[in-house]
C-alpha cells in the first residue's frame, strides 16, 4: 500500500479494465530517419483475460509488451495499467509499480544464478517488503509446490533443467500475487514436453482468474488464450475472442 | 583505458629503473673520477711526511697521499652563532693524488683566504667574496672565501653533515701545523682492488703507526669502483624497483579487466567472424594485434616523459651527493625494460581473455541467453549459497554469491587486495618493530647524557665537574681506544664501515648495556680480566663464537682476549665505528694511560626534551668554563638522540607508507575495474532485477555490497598471511633498508586500521560501478 500511495497520477479506472492503451505510437530513430514501430494502438484488456499476442517477428509484439510492462515509454499516447499511467512514471516509480502489480516471465528464465530456486522467489517479495521473513519463505515454498519444484527449493538454477527454471520463473512472477502476469515467449526456449508443463501452469493461472498477457509463437499456447491479438506492421491486425481450448 | 594503464605502467618502469641506473652510473663515474683512496685513516696525532715514505714502502701499497681535517668553529658574521665545521688542509687540486677535490668557481685559497665546499655553500648561503671568522686552537682569524670546491666525500648537510672549508697546505702553519704534517692518510693498494687485501694493508699501516705512537681514530675502506653513497640508496632503490613492478602489475590487472570487457562486448562480432569461417587463432591474432598496437602507442606516449622524469629525479638525488648532473642523459637499460615490459606484459595479460573470447562457439557468441550458469557447478558454490540463504537477507545473499561467480576475476582482484593488505600489515608491523627496537635500546641506555671529549680527560676531574651540575645523580666514565682484532693472525672484517674501536667501561657500571644475543655482558668478576663483548654481526662475519680467543693489538701491545658475549649493533647502514666492549680496569692495566676518560655518562631525572636541553646547556657551560671541549659527534642527549633516530627512520617509514598507499590504490583500481566490468557483464541481470521490482537503491546496495564483501574477504585472508609472513619479512626489510636486526612485534592495531582502510577503499572503489548499475533502466538492460 505504501508503494501504491507513492504512485501518481492515478486515473479513474474501470474495475474490469486492467490495461488501456490510447493512441499509442512508438518511434525509433534510425539513420534513415524516424521509424515508427507501433502505429496508433488502442487497446483495452480486462481483468481475468488471457491474451496471446502473436504475429511475425519484427512487427512490434515485443515493443508492445515493453510498453505494457513499463520497460519502455511510448513516443505518443497513454499507457494505463492497473490504475497507473505508466507513460508518466519515472524509472524508479515504474520499478516499484512492477514489484506490486506485475509478474514478468522471460524467454530465457532469467533466474539469478547465485540464488537458490527458493531465494529467487523470495527476492521480489524482499523488494516489495510486504510480508515478514517467515511469510516470504513460506509463500515461496508454496509457489514452488505449485510449480512442482518444492523438493528442489535449495538447488541453484544451474542445477536444474531449462523447463524447471521456467517454472520457477513463473513462480517468481507470482511472488507478490500481482493482478497481471506478462510473459515474453515463455516456451520459446523449451522442448515440446517441457513446454507442455509450462503450458499447464498458465492454464492453471488463467483458471484462477489472473490476467495473462503473453507474446508467443506457440500456437497451442495462443489457442489456449481467451483472446488473440495479431500484430502486423506495428498495428493490431486482428483482435479475436477465442473459445478456450485448454 | 587500456592505453593509459599500459602507459602508466611503462612510465613507472622507465622512470624508476632509469632513475636508479642513471643515479648509480653517475655516482660511480664521479667516484672513479675523484681517484678514491682504497684506505683512509684518520689519525689522532699529526704525522710527518717521512712516514709517508715508510708507508709507501709497505708490501701491497701502490701509492699514498695525505691531508689534514681539523675541527674548527666559524661565524658567518659578527652577530651569528659559532658553528662547528671541518677545515680541510690540502694542496691545490692538481697536486692531490686521491679523493681529489675540484674547483667549481673562484680560485684555490691563497694566504688569508678559505674555500667553501659546494654543498656547504648551498646549505649556509655563503659564497665567493664573503668573509667568515674561523676559530681554531691557535686563535681566531677573518678569512675571505676565494672559491667553491667540490669534495667527493662529505656527508650532505641534509643528512646531518657539517660545513667544510679548505685552505692550502702552504697555509697550515696559521693553524698550528707545518706544511709537512698531516692527520689523514690516503692509500691505494696494488691493483686489482680486493677488500681483504685492503684490510690487510690497513692493518700493516696501523701497526707501523702504533710503533710511532700514532693512534688511528677511524679506518675507512672503500671500493674504487662503487660510490660510497650506494648503501644509503640500496634500500630505497630496492623499494622503488618494487614500486615499478607493482605498477606493472596494476597495468596487468587493468588490461585484463579492460580486455575482458572488450571481448565480452564484441562476442557478437566474434560469432559472426566464426560463422564466416575465421579460426580461433585468426580471431586471437586480430585482438592480440590490437593489443600490440595499443602497447606500442602506450610506449610512445610514456617514453619521452619517463626519460625526462628519470633524468630530473636522478639529478635531484645526485645533487644530495654533491654530484653534478651534466647534460641530458638516459639509461638504455631502462628503455629496454620499458619495451620489454610495455609489450610483453600487456600481451601476456590480454592473452587469457582473448583466447577465451576467441574460443567461444558461434552458438554461444550470437545466442542471447539468460543470466548465465556460471555459478553452482561446484560444492563450494552450493555452500556459499546455503550460507547466504541461512544467514543473510536475499539481496545480500545474492551479493555474496555474485562474488564467487567469476572465480578467475575474483582470484585476481583478491590477490591484489590481499597483497595490499599483507603489505600494509607488514609495513605497519615493521614500523612498530622499529619503534620497539628504539624503545628497547633507549631502555637499555639508562643515562641522560653521553659526553664525548675531543681529547681524553682526567676521570676525577670529569666526575667532579659533572657532580657539580644540578640534577646529576650518577656519573660513569668510559675510555675509547683504537685497536685491531685478529683471529688466528687474520685481521677481522668488521660490519662497521669505519672499523672498530675499543670502549672500555667499568664492570660495575649500569648506565648502558647493549642487547646481548649470546654469551653474557660484563660483570664485576671480569675486572682485570682480558674479556670482551663483540658485535654479533662481526662475529658472524668472521666465524667467531662465544669463548673464542682473539688477538687484540692495543697500541704496540698484542694480547689474547676471550669473547664472552655477542651484542646486537644498531648502527645499520650509517657510517659508524663499531664498539668492542671490555672492562675498563683491564684496558687501563695494558694501555697504561692512567685514569683518562673519553666519555662520561651522566644520569639525571629528565622527562622531556626541554629539560634535557636545559641540562645539556648547563653541562656544556661547566665543561666549557674548564676549557674541556665536547666532541660534536659523540656527545649525545638520550631523548634528542631518540628523536634523531626516529627522524632518520621517518624517511624510510614515509617511503614504506607511500608504497602501502600505492598498493592500496592499486587494489582499489583493480576492484573498481572488476566491479565496473561486472556491471557491464550483468546488464541483463540488472534489467531483470529492475523488472521484478528492484529499486535503484537496491541495485546500488547490491553492487556496493559486493565491493565491501571483496574488501572484507581480502581483509580476513590477509590477516593470517601477514601474521606468519610479517616476522621474516620485517627482519629482511630491516636488514635491507636499515641494515639492522629488529625487535619484532606484530601490530595488532594495524589489523583494525586495515579493516577501516579496506572498507573505505572498497566503498570508494564500488561507488561508481554501483552508481552506474543503479542508473540503468530495464530498457537499457533488456531491450
Amino acid at each position: 500500500m505504501r508503494l501504491m500511495a507513492n504512485l501518481s497520477p492515478f486515473f479513474d479506472f474501470n474495475m474490469n479494465k486492467i490495461i488501456e492503451l490510447k493512441q499509442v505510437y512508438k518511434d525509433y530513430p534510425q539513420a534513415a530517419g524516424l521509424q515508427t514501430v507501433l502505429h496508433d494502438i488502442n487497446l483495452d484488456i480486462f481483468a481475468g483475460e488471457f491474451v496471446a499476442i502473436v504475429g511475425p517477428s519484427g512487427n512490434g509484439k515485443s515493443t508492445l509488451l515493453n510498453l505494457l510492462t513499463g520497460i519502455d515509454y511510448p513516443s505518443r499516447g497513454e499507457v494505463l495499467v492497473n490504475g497507473a499511467a505508466l507513460h508518466q512514471l519515472n524509472s524508479e516509480q515504474l520499478s516499484a509499480w512492477r514489484g506490486v502489480n506485475l509478474g514478468i516471465v522471460f524467454q530465457f528464465f532469467q533466474l539469478l544464478p547465485a540464488l537458490s530456486l527458493l531465494q529467487n522467489i523470495v527476492l521480489p517479495m524482499d523488494f516489495v517488503g510486504k510480508l515478514s521473513k517467515r511469510e516470504r519463505h513460506d509463500r515461496a515454498l508454496h509457489l514452488l509446490e505449485l510449480v512442482g519444484l518444492a523438493d528442489a527449493a535449495d538447488r541453484l538454477p544451474s542445477q536444474v533443467s531449462g523447463g524447471q527454471q521456467q517454472r520457477v520463473a513463473i513462480a517468481r512472477a507470482l511472488a507478490n500475487n500481482p493482478p497481471l502476469i506478462v510473459a515474453d515467449e515463455p516456451t520459446g526456449n523449451l522442448d515440446t514436453a517441457t513446454a507442455d508443463a509450462v503450458f499447464d501452469l498458465f492454464a492453471h493461472l488463467r483458471d484462477q482468474g489472473k490476467t495473462l498477457v503473453m507474446v508467443t509463437h506457440n500456437e497451442n499456447l495462443a489457442d489456449a488464450a481467451s483472446r488473440k491479438l495479431e500484430i502486423r506492421n506495428g498495428r493490431i491486425h486482428a483482435d479475436t475472442q477465442t473459445v478456450v481450448g485448454l | 583505458m587500456a592505453i593509459i594503464s599500459i602507459a602508466a605502467g611503462v612510465f613507472c618502469v622507465g622512470t624508476l629503473y632509469g632513475m636508479i641506473a642513471l643515479q648509480l652510473s653517475k655516482m660511480d663515474a664521479a667516484h672513479q673520477q675523484s681517484q678514491p683512496s682504497h684506505i683512509s685513516l684518520i689519525l689522532r696525532q699529526a704525522a710527518d711526511a717521512n712516514l709517508l715514505i715508510q708507508i709507501q714502502a709497505l708490501d701491497g701499497v701502490e701509492a699514498v697521499d695525505s691531508m689534514t681535517p681539523l675541527t674548527v668553529s666559524f661565524k658567518a658574521n659578527q652577530n651569528a652563532d659559532w658553528q662547528i665545521a671541518t677545515l680541510m688542509i690540502r694542496p691545490q687540486p692538481n697536486q692531490q693524488r686521491f679523493d681529489k677535490t675540484s674547483l667549481q668557481s673562484g680560485s684555490w685559497p691563497a694566504k688569508g683566504e678559505v674555500a667553501i665546499e659546494n654543498l656547504s655553500a648551498a646549505f649556509t648561503g655563503l659564497k665567493q667574496g664573503d668573509s667568515i671568522q674561523l676559530a681554531t686552537d691557535t686563535g681566531s682569524q677573518n678569512l675571505q672565501i676565494s672559491g667553491v670546491v667540490r669534495h667527493p666525500f662529505v656527508k650532505p648537510p641534509k643528512f646531518g653533515g657539517q660545513a667544510h672549508f679548505f685552505i692550502d697546505s702552504a697555509q697550515a702553519q696559521q693553524f698550528g701545523l707545518s706544511a709537512q704534517q698531516f692527520k689523514q692518510l690516503l692509500v691505494q693498494i696494488k691493483p686489482p682492488y680486493d677488500s681483504d687485501q685492503a684490510r690487510s694493508v690497513a692493518e700493516q699501516i696501523r701497526t707501523l703507526l702504533a710503533k710511532r705512537a700514532i693512534d688511528v681514530n677511524v679506518t675507512l675502506l672503500q671500493d674504487p669502483e662503487k660510490h660510497w653513497g650506494r648503501p644509503f640508496l640500496a634500500g630505497v632503490n630496492g623499494v622503488l624497483q618494487w614500486m615499478a613492478l607493482v605498477s606493472l602489475a596494476l597495468a596487468c590487472v587493468l588490461i585484463l579487466n579492460t580486455v575482458s570487457a572488450h571481448i565480452a562486448q564484441q562476442s557478437d562480432q566474434i560469432g559472426v567472424m566464426k560463422a564466416l569461417g575465421a579460426s580461433t587463432l585468426t580471431i586471437a591474432q586480430v585482438y592480440l594485434l590490437e593489443i600490440l598496437l595499443m602497447a606500442l602507442l602506450a610506449i610512445g606516449l610514456a617514453l619521452a616523459p619517463s626519460l625526462a622524469a628519470a633524468y630530473f629525479s636522478s639529478c635531484k638525488i645526485l645533487g644530495l651527493f654533491n654530484i653534478a648532473c651534466g647534460g641530458f642523459d638516459y639509461s638504455p637499460l631502462a628503455i629496454q625494460y620499458m619495451l620489454l615490459g610495455g609489450l610483453l606484459v600487456p600481451l601476456l595479460a590480454a592473452l587469457p581473455p582473448i583466447w577465451r573470447g576467441a574460443s567461444i562457439t558461434v552458438r554461444e557468441a550470437i545466442a542471447s541467453y539468460g543470466l548465465g550458469s556460471d555459478f553452482g557447478r561446484s560444492r563450494f558454490d552450493s555452500l556459499i549459497e546455503a550460507f547466504g540463504a541461512h544467514f543473510l537477507p536475499t539481496v545480500y545473499a545474492a551479493a555474496l554469491g555474485n562474488l564467487f561467480r567469476r572465480k578467475g576475476r575474483l582470484l585476481l582482484t583478491q590477490s591484489v587486495l590481499i597483497i595490499a593488505g599483507v603489505m600494509f600489515l607488514l609495513l605497519m608491523s615493521l614500523i612498530a618493530s622499529l619503534n620497539l627496537t628504539l624503545d628497547n635500546e633507549m631502555a637499555r641506555s639508562r643515562y641522560a647524557l653521553r659526553l664525548g671529549f675531543t681529547s681524553d680527560q682526567v676521570e676525577s676531574k670529569v666526575k667532579a665537574l659533572a657532580e657539580t651540575i644540578n640534577g646529576t645523580q650518577t656519573v660513569e666514565v668510559w675510555q675509547r681506544l683504537p685497536m685491531s682484532l685478529a683471529k688466528n693472525h687474520q685481521v677481522l672484517r668488521q660490519q662497521g664501515s669505519l672499523g672498530a674501536q675499543l670502549l672500555a667501561l667499568p664492570v660495575d657500571g649500569n648506565l648502558y648495556q647493549p642487547l646481548i644475543e649470546s654469551g653474557r655482558w660484563l660483570q664485576a668478576s671480569d675486572a682485570g680480566q682480558k674479556v670482551l663483548v663483540l658485535s654479533a654481526d662481526t662475529a658472524q662475519l668472521n666465524g667467531i663464537e662465544v669463548g673464542d680467543q682473539l688477538e687484540m693489538r692495543l697500541g704496540a701491545t698484542q694480547q689474547t682476549w676471550q669473547v664472552i658475549g655477542l651484542y646486537r649493533w644498531l648502527a645499520g647502514t650509517n657510517y659508524a665505528v663499531e664498539p668492542v666492549y671490555a672492562p675498563l680496569d683491564s684496558v687501563r692495566q695494558i694501555s697504561k694511560r692512567g685514569d683518562l676518560a673519553s666519555f662520561a655518562l651522566l644520569d639525571a631525572p629528565i622527562n622531556s626534551l626541554e629539560q634535557e636541553g636545559d641540562y645539556l646547556k648547563q653541562v656544556k657551560q661547566v665543561f666549557a668554563d674548564q676549557a674541556i671541549k665536547l666532541d660534536v659527534y659523540t656527545t649525545q642527549a638520550k631523548l634528542e638522540q631518540r628523536q634523531f633516530a626516529r627522524n632518520q627512520f621517518q624517511s624510510v617509514i614515509g617511503t614504506l607508507l607511500g608504497l602501502a598507499s600505492m598498493i592500496v590504490a592499486v587494489g582499489g583500481i583493480g576492484l573498481s575495474g572488476a566491479l565496473a566490468i561486472s556491471v557491464l557483464q550483468r546488464r541483463r541481470e540488472i534489467g531483470v532485477l529492475r523488472a521484478i521490482g528492484a529499486s535503484a537503491a537496491a541495485i546500488f546496495r547490491l553492487f556496493l555490497l559486493e565491493g565491501l564483501l571483496h574488501g572484507l574477504m581480502a581483509w580476513t585472508l590477509s590477516i593470517p598471511i601477514a601474521y606468519f609472513a610479517a616476522q621474516p619479512v620485517a627482519a629482511e626489510l630491516g636488514r635491507t633498508m636499515l641494515g639492522i636486526k629488529l625487535d619484532y612485534c606484530f601490530n595488532y592495531l594495524a589489523v583494525a586500521y586495515w579493516l577501516l582502510v579496506m572498507l573505505i577503499m572498497a566503498w570508494v572503489a564500488a561507488y561508481w560501478p554501483a552508481k552506474k548499475a543503479a542508473g540503468m533502466t530495464v530498457k537499457d538492460c533488456l531491450v
